[in-house]
This record gives structure tokens, sequence and C-alpha cells, in this order.
């Protein structure tokens, strides 16, 4: 059980008005209410309001370069990042130099109207904005984990794009409002109107170490009519955390919602975005990938609902499992009926890396319209002998050619990634599976 | 041996803990059986024993594999069951429901290979559990016709010994039927090949397969046609153990929809990278406009064309199955449907 | 005779046959020729009736009688076979079950060693009349089977869509064998040919030149050598 007093002290702090404090209210009396999900693996064992009530953070704070774990320096070192960047990601400063964001970054952006702002102060701001859309689109009562999340929420980003504004660079908010992001259970919400067009970078595929163990954050977006929104996020969380996550994208008419959604590190992973096609001809498609590389549990999957006529979806999801891996899709595509000549293909493929590894899909289909078309298909591989031994005679040692057979696992979903992005993420792989080499 | 009295008692000791279903798979899934009018029949005091023609009724068995703690059904079927049986090598089982609630139990011990159909006539609400132990290097092969308006649990449990076999063709075409198939690869190179139909109605088939020894083949396949008021599921886990290698398995579940709910879950748990295909698909089999074009272009009007479609593909999962004149009722108002 | 009088189709908005006439007579070998998206295949399909295209002019005569506003399979008994250029695959359905059917010769006992026949004569493995028609066979396969059912449902007016497209050597000229055969023993046929090879091969009475839907040249055999030598294909 968790005290409401906890609750009011965070709202407080926020000079947060009293609609915001009734949401936080009753969703902490839906988290007391409501059971321990029973389908979650990974946290067994586990006292998870210790761990959320930072009784037992399980991490010591760094305040030296080397004290970090030697193999996430070691990442860092691999991946020759500027020293501010690396100090920033390793924890040992708080923000980067404000003054250049603002010129080159927020300054122009504010000229076109958009909004960019923590979320506290989105709420004091724009309250009537804000409370349209905040924790409607994602619901508190979903689980016993979403609901914990909007009783305690604190940080994340929102963003909000005037109609007809295109914004041809991506926002990668994570660099411009960095201490905002690093929160257990930061909420963002990005707002797409009219016609508007966004590309918004959550995560960065470089390690992040961070103090608390568990993160149970959530974004919610809302896409309308024509709009277009991309979302991004590699997670790369250090390997003492355990990151749920909620997130979910409503479309609608003619919107159009891409999401990729990358999970690299993380003790155990537990995400599902999920994207409701409201209205009709919205389309969605989602390149979701994961790796559970080491004796970690990556749960996650795509859920999608087409409510609206002409609604198009596809899923991509590529999960690895290698060292004792153990990966998990869990999907669910549900066509309700009117949703007429809705489409939906999904394709979710599962690598295993070694005979100690994992892989298992649940996908669930849901079809209640009979002029809907579907199609999902999984397969799961092997690593094979054979091309172990193929690369080894080109030079490459047993792990190289383990990263060599993950990047091409991926190809299509990096190629959806921004350049910078696919070149960091590669280097993060190729280091991840090259532990043993100097 | 294990005595029909004992059975019972250890049921009815779990039952006050047992539950229908482990909460579902995910957040948002639930249960695709109405297990409350399982509740309703299974409470009721008039317990019959049906008729079970081919097999012989024993008062206790060598060998029982259910675990009763499982599920809710298993413990209030085996709290009260009336009667235990054994197979004997009879080639035709005929199940029949008595007055009130039938609740059956046959170990089929199958020494040599064998056919077994089944044709589950009922008229009120039922239960049956299958222990089915196949010898190695035998095959056994079951075709099942489940119908009946009153809810029906069928729960058949298959072990395989090395390099035996065990094939299956099933037609369920019932209101509230729930279909529970679990088959053990217990053995080298032991094969199993499942395939089967929901046509129209409400029902819930579970196909699981566990590939536990080296060289393990299994493939399943099911197809629902569901029309307007339907509400059909087929889910099943394909599991390659830890312990097995060089497994092949493949789950295709696919679906046919002119309106009513269809719901495919096929599902995968690969422990073990020693497999040689895993891969499982769930599709809609509805016939497309350029299909429909070209059967026209052979002279085939698209009425025929969409009645064949549907005869062939249902053909394919159940066999000799369509023939069955319930089967072939269901399957003609389903073509209906499709043609509107 | 199968007769196209200044007919005009469009599919979703956009005119895709425009006020085109041609004229097939039994016995006679017909080519047309265009580029790619010239409209080639949608007249074929206009002419079979594909409902996905609308046929705001013009009409379409079969033996004198207006087939145009017919369905497909009263075409295709009336007399009319089209061979698809890319042939649909078909889950359960085998090749036999659905010739078989579409002929009405289901309980005729010789129709089945007909088929097997044939299916040798083509080039294509009798197994494949027990597969479900069409799966998983490779483009030279899918040729044949449409050849196959060309010969069995023995129509009297052929419209052939790239029949020889992803054939070998060998193939094509089988293929143009049976053409010439179809020909000779009375059949009109419409032949939609992209490649010199093939057209090497055989003798048309009269070519058509389409090009953005309509007919910009026709005439004999001379129109042919023509475009070979000129070498129209963008």
């Amino acid at each position: 059980m968790i005290d409401a007093s906890i609750v009011r002290e965070i709202s407080e702090q926020h000079n947060e008005p009293e609609w915001m404090l009734k949401i936080r209210l009753n969703a902490l009396e839906l988290y007391n209410r409501l059971p321990e999900p029973r389908w979650l693996r990974g946290v067994e064992g586990l006292n998870l309001e210790d761990i959320i009530l930072y009784k037992d953070p399980g991490v010591r704070p760094v305040s030296s370069w080397d004290e970090l774990p030697e193999d996430v320096r070691r990442i860092y070192e691999r991946l020759n990042l500027p020293e501010y960047e690396k100090e920033y990601l390793a924890g040992l400063s708080t923000a980067l130099d404000s003054e250049t964001v603002y010129s080159n970054v927020m300054k122009p952006l504010r000229e076109k109207g958009v909004i960019l702002e923590p979320m506290h102060e989105a709420v004091l701001n724009h309250p009537e904005l804000v409370r349209r859309y905040f924790s409607r689109i994602f619901p508190p009562a979903e689980h016993r984990y979403s609901a914990l999340h909007y009783a305690l929420w604190s940080g994340g980003v929102f963003l909000y794009i005037p109609p007809g504004v295109k914004l041809d660079l991506p926002v990668e908010a994570f660099f411009y409002i960095s201490t905002e992001l690093e929160g257990q259970f930061e909420h963002s919400l990005i707002i797409a109107d009219r016609g508007a067009e966004v590309h918004f970078i959550e995560g960065c595929s470089a390690p992040l170490f961070r103090k608390f163990s568990f993160h149970d954050g959530a974004v919610e977006i809302y896409a309308h009519e024509g709009a277009y929104v991309k979302f991004t996020t590699v997670q790369n969380w250090s390997k003492n955390i355990i990151n749920f996550n909620n997130k979910r994208a409503i479309a609608e008419k003619n919107a159009f919602i891409e999401w990729v959604e990358g999970s690299i590190g993380a003790k155990t992973s537990i995400v599902y975005p999920s994207v409701v096609l409201r209205g009709e001809g919205a389309r969605t498609t989602m390149n979701v990938f994961s790796i559970a590389h080491g004796p970690y549990v990556k749960d996650g999957g795509a859920k999608i609902f087409h409510v609206a006529p002409n609604t198009r979806s596809t899923v991509v999801s590529k999960g690895i499992s290698a060292d004792g891996g153990v990966n998990i899709y869990r999907g669910l595509i549900r066509i309700n009926r009117g949703a007429k000549n809705a489409f939906s293909h999904v394709s979710c493929d599962s690598l295993l890396l070694d005979s100690e590894s994992e892989a298992s899909t649940y996908p669930h289909a849901q079809i209640d319209e009979p002029t809907a078309v579907f199609t999902h298909e999984a397969t799961t591989v092997r690593f094979s002998e054979d091309q172990l031994f193929y690369l080894q005679s080109r030079g490459l040692s047993e792990e190289e050619a383990k990263g060599l057979a993950v990047l091409g696992f991926i190809q299509d979903i990096l190629r959806g990634l921004p350049l910078e992005y696919a070149s960091v993420l590669r280097e993060v792989l190729n280091a991840d599976f090259s532990k043993g080499v100097g | 041996m294990l005595r029909l009295d004992d059975i019972r008692k250890r049921a009815a000791d779990v039952l006050p803990t047992t539950t229908y279903q482990p909460y579902g798979d995910s957040p948002t899934i639930r249960s695709y059986t109405r297990w409350e009018l399982f509740e309703d029949a299974f409470s009721g005091d008039a317990w019959d024993r049906g008729k079970v023609i081919g097999a012989v009724p024993v008062d206790a068995i060598p060998s029982f594999s259910f675990d009763p703690s499982r599920s809710r059904a298993l413990a209030h079927h085996f709290s009260k069951l009336p009667a235990i049986y054994t197979w004997d090598g009879s080639k035709e089982l005929l199940l029949e429901s008595g007055e009130g609630h039938t609740a059956q139990h046959i170990l089929f011990c199958v020494r040599n290979d064998a056919k077994i159909y089944i044709r589950d006539v009922s008229r009120n609400s039922k239960s049956a559990t299958l222990d089915i132990l196949v010898r190695p290097g035998v095959s056994a092969d079951i075709s099942l016709l489940v119908s009946g308006s009153a809810p029906q649990y069928l729960h058949i449990r298959v072990h395989l010994g090395r390099e035996s076999r065990f094939t299956s063709r099933l037609a369920v075409i019932g209101q509230d039927a729930h279909v529970h198939y679990e088959v053990f690869l217990n053995g080298e190179r032991a094969s199993t090949d499942i395939s089967g139909g929901s046509i129209g109605g409400r029902s819930d088939v579970v196909t699981d397969v566990f590939a536990g020894s080296k060289s393990n083949r299994a493939f399943v396949r099911h197809l629902i046609f569901s029309s307007p008021g339907d509400f059909l599921a087929h889910r099943g886990v394909i599991r390659v153990e830890r312990a097995s290698s060089g497994a092949e398995v493949d789950m295709d579940s696919a679906f046919l929809t002119t309106g009513g709910l269809a719901v495919s879950v096929p599902q995968l748990e690969i422990l073990t990278d020693d497999v040689v295909h895993a891969a499982h698909r769930s599709r809609d089999l509805s016939p497309d406009d350029e299909q429909v074009f070209y059967a026209q272009t052979r002279g085939l009007s698209s009425d025929a064309f969409l009645e064949l479609y549907v005869k062939e593909l249902l053909r394919s999962r159940v066999a000799s199955l369509a023939d069955a004149p319930e089967v072939q009722n269901a399957v003609k108002s389903f073509s209906e449907s499709i043609q509107r | 005779m199968l007769e196209v009088q200044n007919v005009s189709a469009r599919v979703d908005e956009k005119v895709v046959v425009d006020d085109v006439s041609l004229k097939v007579r039994p016995g006679k070998l017909v080519v047309l020729l265009g580029p790619n998206g010239s409209g080639k295949s949608s007249l074929l399909r206009v002419i079979m009736g594909d409902p996905r295209y609308e046929v705001v002019s013009g009409k379409i005569l079969l033996e004198g009688e207006h087939i145009t506003g017919l369905s497909p399979d009263e075409r295709a008994k009336r007399g009319i076979f089209l061979a698809f250029q890319n042939p649909p695959e078909f889950d359960g359905v085998t090749l036999a079950t659905l010739l078989l059917r579409a002929s009405g010769r289901e309980r005729d006992p010789r129709a089945f060693s007909e088929l097997a026949q044939i299916a040798s004569r083509v080039g294509l493995n009798p197994s494949y009349l027990s597969r479900s028609a069409n799966k998983g066979f490779s483009g030279g396969e899918k040729k044949r089977s449409e050849l196959l059912q060309a010969l069995f449902l023995d129509r009297k007016y052929l419209l052939l869509d790239e029949i020889d497209s992803g054939v070998d050597v060998d193939g094509l000229r089988t293929i143009a064998g049976i053409i010439g055969e179809l020909v000779q023993s009375g059949k009109g046929v419409l032949l939609v040919s992209h490649s010199p090879a093939l057209l090497d091969l055989i003798r048309p009475d009269r070519v058509y030149l389409i090009r953005d839907g309509r007919i910009i040249r026709s005439g004999g055999a001379d129109v042919l050598k023509d475009v070979l030598r000129a070498g129209f294909y963008d």
C-alpha cells in the first residue's frame, strides 16, 4: 500500500491544479485495489514496493568516472562520444549546455507556435490543452502499474504542434530537456494537431546509468486528422533496472503513426506500445526490436485496435535472445465490427543465439469484421553452427559473428532510424557482443 | 492402480482452490469460454455416466495423467465422476449423454495401430477426459465430432513414446464447446499431426503440443468458419523444451469470417536453439476478388466457386468428418452467408 | 466473331481503355502489342467482365450477342477464356477440382486422365493437378497451368495475357506450337505479348498497337515486323 500523503506531496511540490490532484488520487485508489498482474515474468520474488520507494535502490550513485561499472564504461569509451555527453549519460552531470540548446533549438520551435516544455510547466501554462488529453489516451485502469504511474508521475515532456506545422528536424527531447526524461515516472504527452508533422525521439541508444531500479513511465500521443507522428525510442537502460512502460497513440482520420521501439538494456523490460486507429483511413507501422542478452527478460509486443474503416497496420517485431536471455512477444490485433476493409499484417521473428536462450510469441488476433484482411507470421530461427563457422573462417570471433548476425536480423528496422541513431546503435550492439574482446 | 473413489476424493479436496483459467496471457485478454455456464452445469447434482459404447467400465485404472488442481473444470469433473472406462481396441467409440450432466473418463492404451472415431452425441451438458497412451512405434488416429447445444468440455491428453504418432481430425459445431488437446512428444521421433475446424456456434479450441525429445515433429492446423452471431476461438502453444533437439514444429491458425468473431492465438515457446523449424501463422483465408474473378473466367459462377472453396478448405482440415450430416448442415449455412 | 466496338472503360476514375475497337475471328490469331501500362491487360479484363472496370461506353459482342452486362462466368460459358498474366494462388482447391467443377465434368471418368495428358503436353507434371491451384508454382509453371486450362476447357475464343513471360526457349516453342494448333482448329486467339522471342515464332493474322489505352495502329503481319525492328518497348 502506498500512502496518499506521498501523492499529495508531489502534487503540492508542483503547484498542481485540483483536477490533476484528483487524477492522482483516483489512480492511487486503483493501484491499491487492482491485483498484481499474474502474467508478468522477471519480477517474481521481488518486493516491488520496496524498490519503487527507494528503500532499496540496488545501486550506489557514482561520483566519478572510475566508479562506473566496467562494462558500462567500456561501452561509452567505444562510442567515442564527446566528453560532456559521456558525463551526462553516466549521470555525472545534470544538463547539457542550456544556452546553446535554447538558441539553436527552442527559439525556432517557439516561433512556429510549437510548445515544448517540461510536463509540469505545461500543466500550469496550458491547463485546458493538457487536460483535454492527459490520461485519456492511456487509461490509469489498464493495469496496476499504469495506475501507479498516474499516482506518482513526475517529469516528462509536453509537445504540441499547431495545425499544419511540419517539423523537418527531429525533436530529440532527450537532449533538450534532459532532466525531465531521467525520472522514474515521467509522463510525456505529444499532440500533433491537424496536418502537423513531427518526429519525436525519446531515448538514446547509448546505455543509461540511473539511480533507481524500477522505471514506470508513460507516453501518450494524439495525432489529429491528417497528422503524422513518428516516435522513435531505443532504450538501453542499465542492467539493474526493471523497465515498465505504458505507451499509447491514437490516430484520427487519415493520420499516420510510425513507431520504432527498441530495447537493448534493462534487467526486465515490459513494454507494449499500442495504437488505436480511431479515424477512417488512419494507419500505423510499428517496428519493434528487443535484445535479451544475458539472463534477462524482455517482454514486449505491439497492440493495435482497428476501430474505423480503411485502417492499416503493419507490425514488424524482431526479438533476439542470447546467453540465457528470454524474449517474449505479446501482440494483440483487434479489428472491431465496422472497421471495414481494415488491413493488418504482423510479422514477428525470433533469433536464438545459443541453447540457453528462449523466445516465446503470444499473438492474439481478435477479428470481428468480415471484410478485414489479416495475416500474422512468426518464425524462430537459430544462429547455426554453419553460419558461425562460415563467419569465423572469414576472421570474425564468435562474439563478433553473433553481433553481425544480430545486425543482419534487424536490418529492416535499422533502416527506419535516423542515420546517427542507427550508427550509434550499431556500435552499441557490436560493443555488447564483443565483451570478451579487448 | 488408482481407484475411482480416490480420484474423486483428490479432486473434491482441491476443488475449492481452483480457478477455471489462470489469468489470460496479457492484460487485455480474459477468457474465450463462458465459464459461468460451465459452473452452472457442474454445480447440478444429477450426474450421469451416459453411454460409452465400445469401452469397458472399470473400478481402477493403471494410469492417470490429469491434475485436477490445474483447472476448476477438471476438479469438478473428477470430483463427481460417475465411472471410468478403458478402451480395449474396438474400432468405433460412441459417447452418448444421459440426463443431467454427463461425465466420462476413458483411458486408452494404444498397443497397435488404431483408428478411433468419436461422435459426441449430446443433448445436455457434458464433460469428457481422454487419457491416451501411445506405445513406442505405434500410430493412433482419432476422428472427433463435437456438437451439442449445451456446454461441452472435452480434454484430451496424449503421451507419445518413441517413434509413435498421433493424428487427429476435429470438427466442432457446438454452442459453448471447450476442447483442449495436450500432446506430449516424450519419445525420440514421436510426431503429431492435428487438424480441425470450428464451424459456427460458440467454441474455444486449445491445441497444446510439447516437444521434449529428439527429432520430434508437430504440425497443427485449425480453421474457423465464423458467420454473424458466432464466437469462435482457436488458441494453442507449441513448446519446444530445453531438453529437445532437432524439433520441427508448425502451427497454422486460420479463419474465414462473414460477420462473427474469430480469435486466433497461435503461440510458440522455444526454449532451445536446437530447432530445425519453428513457425506459426495466423491468417484469414477469405477468398479475394481476384480469386473469384479467376474462377469465373473458368466458367464457375461466384456462388459455385465460394461453395466449392469452403467445402474444399473444410475437407482439407477435417477429412471424412465433412460428410457427417451435422457438419454438412453447418457448412451449408456458412456457405450461404459467404455468398450473400 | 468476338467484337469490341468503341469501348471505353475506367477503373477508379482513371480511363484505361479509350475508345477501342477490334475484332477476333474464329481461326485467326490477333496480336495486341504495347508498352507497359498501355492498357493491354485492362482491355482483356474488360472483355472478360472484371467488375473492377466500369465500361462507360461502347459494346462487346460475342457471335452478335451483346455480352456487356454478363458476369465473367457467363461470358466464360458462352465461349471466352482468359489466361491470366499473374494467376492467383489458391489454398485448398486443387487444380483438378477447379477444372472438373468448372467444366461440369466431375462425374466424367475420362476427364481426369484427359487432364493428365494435357498436363504432360504443356510440360506440367501431372502431380500438379492434385496440388492447390497455382500455389507455390514457379512463374513458368503458372503459365503452363493457364495453357493446360485453356486446352481443357476448350472455349471458342482465347485471350492470352503474356502467356510467355518467365518461360524458357523450349517452353516458348511448345507454346507457339500450341497456339498454332488452336488457331488451326478454328479458335479465335487474342494474344498479348511483350517478347520478341515468341512473336518471332508465330504468324499473326492481325496486329493492333495500343498506347495509353488507345489503338494507335492496326494492320497485318507487317505491323509486327516494323514494331520488332523499331523496338518500341520502353
